[in-house]
């Protein structure tokens, strides 16, 4: 966490490696989720266990999404969708000029 | 936007010309190569007989400044006389090069002629309103100037010398009597004055000549007789009544007289030619106070003399059929034009034309003397007739001409009718030019026309693509087939000629048919990339000075149907229009009968409406504001009724300085919806431009450093209007900015730029308008930028309609200091609008600036911070400077540009740029680089032996490791 925090909010090699690295990792927790829950199974506390570490996986996951958003990775704002604005479509035809 | 060394004529071309030409001289040897002409472009400039190319050129002034009056040659220096007989210049016509230049004292110029003693030539006189002077030909000093007596009421107009020692000065009091003086060569002395009175004489000019041992004749048209008077002896004129000839004078018709002098230092020829009415000419001969006629020319439709040694022939255009007056086949519209001009037009109804030769002396014709050629159908009469005579080796008289046309085409001809080359010299006055897409090839149509197609069954519709594709089969092996045959022939007897036959788009689009309107009424096809012409078409009855308007109404996208291109013409004198529709890829005329036009047109607007041909639907405004549709069937009015309420029109009086606009009603007629006057007394308006309308812009907005978007104000109706003051005082001029909504006359925004002078170069185009101008108080050229927006939140995002914006837009500006004038400026223009815009300022040094918009953007700010570092914002400089790396056109300059082009190509990233003036030069810009293009030098070899090596390479090891694999299996 600290290493993101030093990272910045610049975007470069390193520190969007390191986003990827960091939301994917719970991905990939949540995702093996089942296999972590068998693993759980003997527990006695197996449904509390596996709410936190849903928990804990969802946090880190919101975490690199908001570290996302500080390095302006996501396409929230109008500018991100701007490209896509279509050219205004014309009501009037006017045409003349200086008297030939 | 420099090119490096091995691009240089790659993708640009530029062709150079002279213009119409005004004087001419043909050295008279068969050896001599070059022919110095003067013309009415103010260029003196050598061409090379053999080939037609320019020798050397030399560029005035393109104001009446630069006129040139007069030019003579003497050996090998040509002297001329230009600035309304201001600056006298003599050239050195091998090498082009200046020998002296002097100014002369004010007072309009009247004539100039060599003067010779009878060894040598040493001297020039000008004639004056009311002086003579006389220069050295060796250093142009002057070697005396006299006044003229009685110069107020005598208009003194001819001015003769034929090596006695002096020099005689003819002038006119008109319609009463002539002055003639006789001035010393060596001391400026008057050493006789006699006054003849002529009272039927009204002008010197072609009504008199000078024949002989300095003997003046002139022709009396009403008493259909000559007068004759030495002008060294006799005190009054002779009365030579010519009925006795049995010569016939046409009516309404100033007959004129054609002497010659072949050398100054002797002199003049006794024979002449008189010209009866336009189409004869007669050679007399008056020697010993006899006059004799020699030879009739009827049907001659121009006559010239030329001299080689001692003899001296007459040279009579003539032409092989009939000569009929007017044109009556009816080639084009307006009528009443062509019968304005019926009385002075004689055409020759087959185009073909004879030159013969006659010895002077006896009016005999040279035999083998003929030179027959044939000018297009339906094209411009010969106007001016140069002949070089020389004598050949058996001492036979052997010839070729220099014939100039109407259209100001210049042809050289050789014995005994072939062309050497020819000039199409009205490319020099360019006034209007579209590029048309070329049409696709029959296989390339085929496929078009396949999806175009309603749908008919599955089977069919698989035919179908069988069938085309078969088509594309043959065309690909007929293409292989070439190729191949090609390669057997020798490399330089392939011609990868363009003609009109094998026309087809390129695959990226990048050639183009340019359309040249000119100032003579001669329409060219021009092929973008190599600059051939394809093809040419002469208006006739198109007068100098007429207004145009060319509009592409059908691109070539819409085949089988024909694109269709339409020029409107309007006189400037009778203000009547008509219009010419052609193919603007073949240059014919179009089936399509475009409508009679009865009342003067004002403006025209084409709408993207189109008819079930495809062709886009022209309006046309008269001067009684009744709209008039351009093709008018069932199906257009009927659209046009729909849309009727949504279009506009404005129109803009410059001389009653009023702007007004014009709604249309559904009968076709309009009603006035708005207007504005802008002061006559105080300020004129002098340019007013709308946007391209087909111009894309891809981006809707900027965004900020913040993330946000600054939507851009792109309103399609906005028309930037120049004004400037009439007062040009340098402490009270002004220019005035009015933008306005054509639809509404709404004042969007105005300023007045104090202390500020035109010619005002404006471009106006997406959301910015910039423009350029003097400022008088810091003595430098600057440009103002002008940028609306329409702020953070978009009024409506989908349509946008005039009748309904309640915000004005915020209007940023800037202005930058400029190092030099400009003479024309134009914005580069893409397919999608997606690459980044650049200015293209053409200098009056003949350099083309290709400056990125980015420089000149009102949003530079002064001090930078972080969010314009974000935006890549330049921080502002009020100086934009010049650098020669971008230069578009490196050393190819064009002389005096007038107007730039540019077209988008079919490819984002490329821009076609053509500039014309009086070159003409082609070629491709990228503003954003070639983005979208593999580079020239790109390494084929490389990245594809690196391909097959790593492809090689894999099967090797895969290879290996399976052997590996069944090593292991077998330990």
């Amino acid at each position: 966490l600290f290493i993101m925090y030093m990272a910045g909010n610049t975007i470069s090699i390193f520190p969007a490696m390191m986003v990827c690295m960091m939301g994917w990792r719970p991905l990939q927790a949540l995702m093996s989720l089942s296999a972590t829950l068998k693993a759980l199974e003997s527990s006695s506390r197996r449904a509390l266990q596996g709410l936190v570490f849903l928990v804990g996986n969802g946090l880190g996951l919101a975490l690199a999404l908001y570290k996302c958003q500080a390095m302006g990775l996501l396409p929230t704002r109008p500018s991100d969708w701007l490209a896509f604005v279509t050219p205004l479509q014309r009501m009037e035809f006017t045409g003349g000029g200086l008297i030939l | 936007a420099a090119v490096y060394e091995d691009q240089v004529g790659k993708f640009d071309w530029r062709q150079q010309y002279v213009g119409k030409l005004k004087f001419a001289s043909l050295e008279a040897s068969q050896g001599s190569k070059k022919l110095v002409v003067a013309t009415e472009e103010n260029v003196v400039a050598a061409l090379n007989s053999r080939s037609g190319e320019i020798l050397w050129r030399h560029v005035d002034k393109g104001t009446a400044e630069g006129a040139i009056d007069a030019m003579l040659i003497h050996g090998q220096d040509a002297v001329t006389v230009s600035n309304a007989g201001r600056i006298l210049r003599s050239w050195e016509t091998n090498i082009g090069g200046l020998n002296w230049e002097t100014s002369l004292d004010t007072g309009s110029f009247q004539g100039a002629a060599l003067v010779g003693l009878p060894e040598a030539v040493k001297y020039v006189a000008v004639l004056k309103k009311a002086a003579l002077s006389l220069h050295y030909l060796s250093n142009g000093h002057q070697k005396w100037v006299e006044h003229l007596p009685e110069s107020e009421s005598t208009q003194y107009q001819l001015l003769y010398s034929c090596g006695t020692g002096v020099i005689h000065v003819v002038g006119i009091v008109p319609q009463s009597h002539l002055n003639i003086l006789t001035f010393n060569v060596e001391d400026g002395e008057i050493t006789k004055q006699v006054r003849v009175a002529a009272p039927w004489l009204r002008g010197l000019q072609g009504s008199c000549g000078v024949v002989g041992e300095a003997v003046l004749v002139c022709v009396d048209t009403a008493a259909r007789s000559l007068h004759v008077c030495a002008l060294d002896t006799e005190q009054d004129m002779r009365h030579i009544p010519l009925q006795s000839l049995e010569l016939e004078f046409a009516d309404d018709f100033q007959a004129r007289i054609l002497a010659t002098q072949p050398s100054v230092t002797g002199a003049s020829r006794t024979q002449f030619f008189l010209q009866l009415s336009p189409s004869h000419f007669s050679l007399l001969q008056y020697k010993q106070g006899l006059l004799s006629h020699l030879r009739d020319f009827q049907q001659a439709a121009l006559v010239s003399f030329a001299t080689t040694g001692e003899k001296t022939v007459a040279a009579v255009l003539t032409c092989r059929s009939e000569l009929k007056p007017g044109s009556s086949d009816g080639l084009h519209g307006g009528s009443t034009l062509e019968d304005a001009r019926r009385q002075d037009s004689l055409t020759c109804s087959n185009q073909t034309y004879n030159i013969n030769l006659y010895l002077v002396e006896t009016g005999q014709r040279l035999l083998d003397t003929t030179i027959t050629f044939s000018l297009e159908q339906g094209g411009a009469k010969p106007q001016q007739l140069y002949i070089q005579v020389f004598l050949k080796k058996d001492d036979s008289v052997g010839y070729r001409a220099l014939v100039q046309t109407e259209d100001h085409m210049l042809m050289f001809l050789q014995q005994p009718g072939k062309v050497v080359w020819s000039r199409e010299e009205s490319l020099a006055e360019v006034v209007s030019l579209e590029m048309v897409d070329l049409p696709l090839t029959g296989a390339q149509a085929e496929l078009e026309g396949e999806f175009g197609k309603k749908a008919d069954g599955l089977l069919g519709m698989f035919l179908k693509r069988l069938s085309s594709q078969l088509i594309l089969l043959q065309a690909w092996t007929a293409h292989l087939w070439k190729m191949f045959y090609d390669a057997r022939k020798p490399r330089s007897q392939i011609k990868n000629e363009i003609n009109i036959d094998n026309l087809a788009r390129d695959e990226f689009n990048l050639q183009k048919m340019m359309v040249m309107v000119t100032a003579s009424g001669k329409l060219f096809g021009i092929e973008s990339s190599s600059g051939t012409i394809l093809w040419k078409q002469y208006l006739r009855n198109v007068r100098p000075g007429s207004s145009f308007k060319l509009m592409v109404q059908r691109t070539t996208a819409h085949f089988p149907h024909p694109p269709q291109c339409t020029l409107l013409v309007k006189d400037k004198e009778t203000k009547m229009s008509f219009l010419y529709v052609f193919n603007p890829i073949f240059g014919k005329r179009s089936q399509v009968a475009p409508p009679v036009l009865k009342r003067p047109i004002l403006q025209t607007l084409l709408l993207p409406i189109m008819d079930q041909d495809y062709a886009k639907v022209l309006l046309l405004i008269d001067d009684e504001y009744k709209v008039t549709a351009f093709p008018a069937t069932k199906n257009v009015l009927r659209q046009l009724e729909e849309i009727a309420h949504s279009i506009y029109f404005y129109l803009v009086d410059a001389e009653q300085g009023k702007l007004s606009g014009f709604r249309l009603k559904k009968d076709l007629s309009t009603e006035e919806s708005w207007e504005v006057a802008i002061p006559t007394e105080v300020q004129r308006i002098v340019t007013v431009k709308g946007k391209r309308s087909n111009e894309h812009v891809h981006s809707q907005g900027r965004v900020m450093g913040d993330r946000s978007v600054l939507y851009k104000s792109l309103n399609p109706n906005l028309l930037a209007v120049v004004t400037e003051s009439t007062d040009t005082h340098h402490e009270r001029t002004f220019i005035g900015i009015y933008l306005m909504d054509g639809v509404t006359g709404r004042i969007i925004h105005s300023s007045v730029q104090k202390k500020a002078k035109g010619p005002v170069h404006m471009v106006h185009s997406e959301n910015w308008v910039v423009y350029q101008y003097w400022n008088t108080k810091a003595r430098r050229n600057e440009f103002t930028v002008l940028e609306l927006y329409e702020g953070t939140e978009q009024y409506n995002a989908t349509a946008f309609s005039s009748l309904d914006r309640p915000i004005l837009p915020q209007v940023l500006q800037q202005s930058y200091i400029f190092p030099s004038a400009i003479s024309a400026m134009e914005a580069t223009i893409t397919e999608r609008g997606i690459t980044s815009r650049h200015l293209l300022i053409g200098l009056p040094s003949g350099a083309i600036l290709s400056l990125p918009k980015a420089l000149l953007d009102p949003r530079r700010p002064e001090i930078p911070t972080e969010q314009s570092r974000e935006e890549n914002l330049i921080p502002y400089s009020p100086d934009v400077q010049i650098h020669a790396e971008r230069f578009i056109n490196y050393n190819q300059t064009i002389s005096r540009m007038r107007g730039i082009y540019t077209a988008p190509s079919g490819l984002e990233s490329t821009c076609l740029v053509v500039a014309y003036g009086l070159d003409i030069f082609q070629t491709r810009v990228y503003p954003s680089k070639q983005f979208d293009v593999l580079k020239d030098d790109y390494d084929y070899v490389l990245i594809s032996s690196v391909l097959f090596g790593l492809v090689f390479a894999t099967m090797i090891t895969k290879r290996l490791a399976q052997v590996k694999l069944l090593n292991r299996a077998w330990r």
